[in-house]
């Protein structure tokens, strides 16, 4: 069993060393595999065939493969975005991160790691949106009614 | 990629005349005949389980009574579970029959007795389940009907699903909205709350811009949730999210619907019924005027992909992509939206219909891997 302790530390490495490279970043499709590539194109709105669209809590924009959807990791990040934030339906979905540490686990997850790594970034995860909780009022969607 | 493997089943059905159709996540029935005209029925499937049910009966409205003619309908948004929203389709047609027996007629208190009497005893089912299966106290379900009878429409409704009825007006359509809602994101719910509950200042709490009642849920008013309507289900081995701090002696939400009655006019086209997945995409007079502007075949079909078509811009993707993803993580796109519109005629289509009553159910049994 991995120490809870070590996790955050992990974390808070990751944050910091992705810190260094901080920068904007958009993924998109390639047409015959569903590897991603990154680039430094300015933030639109235009819509990505094959995506789908997350912010970070620093509104930054990201656009994933729809295969994204089929992975573990992927389907944590939303489901604390729902309890964060609750289902909202008015706009898009926004993660509990900032942008460098979204682009961080987008590293990890693109190495397809084993399950013990998996399992502890899926611990250390849940540990560092904790700290992330302040931010959540940088996100600006208008009030919506849903879900139940 | 994976390749989807979900479906929803075909839905129960009684009439082998009416037969309803799959395609993928939604189930509809494109055009059937009522009582008192035509309906169009669809449903679409986002959470892992499909938590929307929905009904429609017509024909005889009591056991005792033949001239008592008239349809039903039913949309059920169920959460935490599909078990509250499937009960209410087992159940509140039939005791809805049993009550207007009773009196020989259908009314008001007629229908607030049927929902009554449904919670009751899904209650009751909670209690049976809590020594194995505790889960079933934090299920509820929103329930919204709709009966149509001698010239009157009753609009019962608990919780926030949404009836609204389309009357032309000088050429086109004007949304009337028969329902009233309860959710506590609207200020005649949360002043009704607070009213009933002056001593508890935590009633309604707002988490992230939304109001939800004790902090936990959005509805003020339901069928089931049964940890927030009998202390004794408050503890373990409910799950701590669904527990609350402090003890509560009267109940939090209530199962009484709001009912209206409208007299019909000739003006009145038809009536469209649908759980909030759709409402929070199209405004009721969107709805309305998609309703009046296009054909009758498949017109719930057309409404569904309306509100998905809405739901993908405000994702920023495309709806052909949204279409793609698998239940269970598409409930972070859009909701299970059910949709019924039902058209209307002053009088019974045909008096031959009298003699073979109608029965379509949606959204059972849920989808399974093939």
């Amino acid at each position: 069993m991995i120490n809870t302790k070590k996790l955050l530390k992990m974390a808070k490495k990751w944050q910091q060393r992705a810190a260094l490279k901080r920068k904007r970043i958009s993924f998109q499709r390639s047409t015959t595999t569903t590897t991603t590539t990154t680039t430094t194109t300015s933030s639109s709105t235009a819509v990505e065939k094959g995506c789908f669209v997350v912010y970070t809590v620093d509104k930054i924009r990201f656009a994933f493969p729809l295969s994204y959807l089929n992975n573990s990791v992927f389907e944590e990040l939303l489901k604390i975005s729902e309890e964060e934030f609750g289902l909202r339906a008015g706009g898009p979905i926004t993660l509990p991160f900032d942008s460098v540490f979204l682009e961080y686990l987008i590293k990890f997850i693109e190495r397809r790691m084993d399950g013990d790594t998996e399992k502890a970034l899926l611990m250390s995860i849940s540990s560092a949106r904790c700290s992330m909780q302040p931010q959540e009022q940088q996100s600006g969607y208008t009030q919506q009614l849903l879900v139940f | 990629m994976v390749k989807p493997c979900w479906r929803i089943g075909a839905g129960m059905e009684r009439s082998k005349i009416n037969p309803t159709k799959v395609d993928g996540l939604t189930w509809y029935k494109d055009l059937g005949l009522h009582t008192f005209g035509e309906f169009s029925m669809a449903m679409i499937q986002a959470n892992s389980v499909m938590e929307d049910q929905c009904q429609i009966e017509s024909g005889p409205l009591t056991f005792n009574n033949p001239t008592v003619q008239g349809t039903f309908v039913g949309v059920y948004d169920g959460h935490g579970g599909p078990e509250a929203s499937r009960f209410i389709a087992d159940n509140i047609f039939p005791k809805l029959k049993k009550f207007a027996s009773e009196g020989r007629e259908i009314s008001e208190q007629v229908i607030s007795k049927a929902f009554a009497e449904t919670d009751k005893d899904f209650l009751k089912t909670v209690t049976k389940q809590w020594p194995t299966n505790p889960q079933m106290a934090s299920v509820g379900s929103c329930c919204l009907a709709g009966v149509i009878c001698n010239g009157l429409v009753y609009i019962a409704n608990t919780g926030d699903s949404r009836a609204v009825l389309g009357r032309s007006e000088r050429g086109g359509v004007r949304a009337v909205q028969l329902s009233v809602e309860h959710n506590a994101n609207l200020e005649s719910a949360r002043q009704e709350l607070w009213s009933l509950h002056p001593n508890d200042p935590t009633i309604l709490v707002m988490k992230h811009r939304l109001w939800r009642v004790k902090g936990v849920i959005q509805v003020t008013r339901s069928i089931g949730d049964a940890y927030l309507k009998r202390a004794e289900f408050n503890r373990e081995p409910l799950l701590p999210k669904f527990r609350l701090p402090e003890h509560f002696t009267k109940p939090i939400l209530s199962a009484d619907p709001s009912v209206t009655i409208t007299r019909l006019s000739p003006q009145d086209e038809f009536i469209i019924l649908a759980s909030d997945g759709l409402w929070e995409h199209l405004s009721n007079q969107e709805a309305v005027d998609i309703v009046h502007n296009s054909p009758r075949q498949g017109i719930a079909r057309r409404l569904l992909k309306a509100a998905l078509k809405e739901a993908a811009k405000k994702r920023e993707m495309r709806y052909s992509d949204l279409t793609e993803i698998h239940p269970g993580v598409r409930r972070h796109f859009h909701d299970d939206i059910t949709v019924i519109v039902v058209y209307l005629n002053p009088h019974p289509v045909k008096t031959n219909s009298w003699a073979s009553p109608l029965s379509i159910r949606g959204g059972y049994p849920m989808h399974s891997t093939s």
